[in-house]
């Protein structure tokens, strides 16, 4: 495994009560099998459930309400 | 920089953001060409275009640049699909509604670089930025809420 420095720019990024940030090119397999690939230079998966677009984010998560202790 | 790039249609000249309203404007039989509508646009719209200049051309004012974008991409989204349902509904062609479709799922993406690798790097490496990252933020909101409530003003007279 190549070792990566620390300031170097992640491939996945978590964003809290957010999105998934995926860079570069990947396919995503849905809940169905359904496969959709990436189109951006960096794209968000849903992570909340609640998006109408899905597998991508649209903002949705915002509504809704935050994990306890955030 | 990646967002940029996004704008410009990651390399595909038919994805260009520009490109794909000016093909929605056409298609709505509206003039597309730079400007075509600026004696008709509502005071409240140049005042918006004139602070992001002000922002974007003083280097003293950059932090205020980059929070008045990341407060665009983060109101973005959600009335970017309302906007796309209304001119579906309104029976617009399918041009116009994919320019607000793209900005859906695009400005999804947007707003989280905006805010964490632009805004957020900016207040790590220049924490005495902060004040004015938020200074942007809230002059975006602020001239956003004058032209909502033209607009509002005007539909209802
Ligand atoms: S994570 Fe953004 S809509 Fe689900």
């Amino acid at each position: 495994m190549n070792q990566q420095a620390p300031d170097e720019h992640p491939d996945v990024i978590l964003c809290p009560d957010g999105p998934m940030l995926l860079r570069g090119e990947h396919v995503i397999e849905d809940e169905d099998g359904k496969e959709h690939s990436t189109t951006r230079p960096v794209s968000a998966v849903c992570r909340c459930g609640a998006s109408g677009i899905k597998p991508w984010c649209d903002g949705t998560h915002k509504t809704m309400r935050k994990r306890p202790g955030r | 920089m990646e967002l940029q790039y996004d704008e410009y249609g990651a390399g595909n000249p038919h994805r260009l953001h520009a490109h794909l309203f000016a093909k929605g404007l056409a298609a709505s039989g509206l003039d597309s060409e730079y400007g075509a509508y600026l004696d008709e646009a509502p005071l409240e719209v140049l005042m918006q275009n004139n602070v992001m200049s002000l922002f974007g051309l003083n280097r003293r004012l950059r932090a205020a640049s980059l929070g008045f974008h990341a407060a665009f991409e983060a109101t973005s989204s959600a009335p970017s699909r309302k906007i796309a349902r209304g001119l579906q509904r309104l029976d617009f062609p399918p041009e116009m509604v994919e320019y607000y479709t793209e900005h859906v799922e695009a400005d999804s993406v947007h707003e989280q670089l905006a805010v964490r690798t632009m805004c957020g790097t900016l207040i790590e490496e220049e924490p005495e930025q902060h004040a004015n990252v938020w200074f942007g933020a809230w002059a975006y909101l602020h001239v956003e809420d004058l032209y909502g409530e033209r607009m509002l003003t005007e539909w209802s007279a």
